[in-house]
């Protein structure tokens, strides 16, 4: 950020905020996130109902921001749709849609503490103790979040068709096939099995889309944030379940169901304590199923980014050959599915949250 | 042509270990990450050396169960195209429901070898952790 940019961001902050004057120290950038830029801004604020000291984040396109994922704009809306809704997310306080500030869309947001890290959140044996409270804690932010329903004013962008949550996914799979050069056919026959099996339909709701250990913070027992609204879509409730669930997303912690972080009971106390609306929780060997199948297409996706030279990176190549652990993930639970109407047949929970 | 000793496997296998001894306990934060990630890809292009075409063979041999040798003899010039080509047909046949009726059926063992022949070079270690016993020979 130039000290050009930087003025006139302080200038638009304060207009904003309807203060006197901003001051920033020097904003730090984010690790992680390819399609976003995270920049960590201090502001003092002098005047107006955020006067003092504000820790904030400027989110904005990183230089090679393409993708299928909600531009800023209506990333915005989603955060002040899910703060009004009572889900822990980091307040989001101004938007420019213009880049007339910065050259490009951006917003600022309040900035949590705690933290994200898989690491910590899936591996850490100190925060054992505190696995039982967060993980019903996870549990009310999802029923939270799922108390957002169609149809809604506000988020015109989200996209609304006849189909049904699976058959779209579906489509959507079969098109992200499609434009991968080898075929793959466990994941053709999952999607097939996916199609034949589907549950009959249910409520649909807000689904964050990307519900997992690594996009919500946490400091020990407690959420402080959900993070990461860029694929939020209309959905059915039990999808984002399925994806916290999935064993590829439970980063080596297999015997912990809920994200590597805790034991399912604990989720569903949660979110039962929250959510007007029983889930259906018998099809979530289905849904998790969706979602390992929907993870091994991304991580095909981001080997062939690699490959094809958009964006040159080890970490891709080497996600895109970690596709047949979810396929091997997909005959074994589909058999298991099959042969006894019950899931998990390789990795046992405790039982006891650790 | 015969390859010069140690060979292009010893040159993998020596420099993943020196990695993994010497460089990655003087790494932390991000560069051992990426340090690791390095090991991880040495060791996978090593295993895909050291197992030839065994992988692909037993591949095929197992598309033979469902297509006949002859078939799978016809679907292209080496071991690489036919498991492709081949691929590309039963994931066409699964998508347009040839095997509805059998999805546990004998197109399962197929797509199980073809997976399990996979994770054997890029992760062995979640194929045992799975259940599967290590590969004992070619």
């Amino acid at each position: 950020m130039t000290p050009d940019q930087l003025d006139r961001l302080a200038g638009w902050t304060a207009e904003h905020l309807g203060a006197r004057r901003v001051t920033f120290a020097d904003p730090s950038k984010m690790s992680g996130g390819a399609i976003q830029e995270n920049w960590k801004l201090d502001a003092e604020v002098e005047g107006g109902p955020h006067s003092g000291s504000l820790a904030l984040v400027l989110r904005t396109d990183a230089p090679s921001g393409v993708s299928v994922s909600h531009p800023r704009a209506h990333e915005f809306t989603l955060l002040r749709a899910a703060f009004g809704a009572g889900v822990t997310v980091p307040e989001p306080l101004a938007l420019d849609e213009t880049g007339a500030v910065l050259g490009k869309p951006f917003y600022l947001m309040r900035r949590a503490g705690g933290t994200a890290n898989p690491r910590t959140l899936a591996r850490d044996a100190t925060l054992d103790p505190d696995r039982p409270a967060l993980t019903e804690a996870i549990g009310r932010e999802l029923a939270r979040i799922h108390t957002i329903t169609p149809p809604r004013a506000d988020l015109p962008f989200l996209p609304g068709d006849t189909r049904t949550p699976v058959a779209r996914r579906l489509d959507e799979f079969r098109a992200q096939l499609d434009a991968l050069p080898r075929a793959y056919p466990t994941l053709e026959w999952a999607i097939r099995w996916i199609e034949l099996n589907a549950p009959a339909n249910s409520a649909s709701v807000l689904g964050h889309g990307d519900f997992r250990c690594g996009n919500i913070m946490a400091d020990g027992p407690a959420v402080t944030a959900v993070l990461d609204w860029e694929f939020a879509t209309w959905s059915d409730p039990m999808e984002d379940v399925g994806w916290i669930c999935a064993r590829c997303w439970r980063f080596g912690a297999d015997s912990r169901r809920v994200g590597g972080i805790g034991d399912l009971a604990d989720l569903r106390r949660g979110y039962e304590a929250v959510s007007g609306h029983p889930l259906d929780w018998e099809t979530l060997g289905f849904w998790e199923v969706l979602a390992t199948v929907r993870w091994a297409i991304i991580a095909l996706h981001q080997g062939q980014r690699h490959l094809s030279g958009e964006e040159r990176s080890l970490e891709l190549a080497l996600t895109g050959r970690k596709a047949p652990e979810m396929e091997l993930d997909l005959l074994c639970q589909i058999r298991a599915l099959e042969e006894t109407g019950r899931d998990e047949p390789r990795f046992e929970e405790n039982g006891d949250g650790r | 042509m015969a390859a010069d000793h140690p060979n292009r496997s010893d040159l993998l296998a020596a420099a993943e270990e020196a990695l993994r001894t010497e460089v990655l306990p003087h790494l932390d934060g991000e560069a051992k990450y990426t340090g690791l990630l390095v090991a991880a890809a040495l060791a996978t292009a090593r295993r895909e050396i050291d197992t030839g075409d065994v992988g692909a063979r037993r591949t095929l041999d197992a598309y033979a169960l469902l297509y006949g040798e002859d078939n799978v003899a016809r679907s292209g010039v080496d071991a690489e195209q036919r498991t492709d080509a081949l691929s590309r047909d039963l994931a066409a046949q699964i998508r347009g429901g040839a095997y509805d009726g059998d999805l546990m059926g004998s197109v399962y063992a197929v797509l199980e070898i073809q997976v399990v022949e996979r994770l054997r070079l890029s992760n062995p270690k979640f194929l045992t952790a799975s259940g599967y016993p290590s590969d004992t020979d070619g």
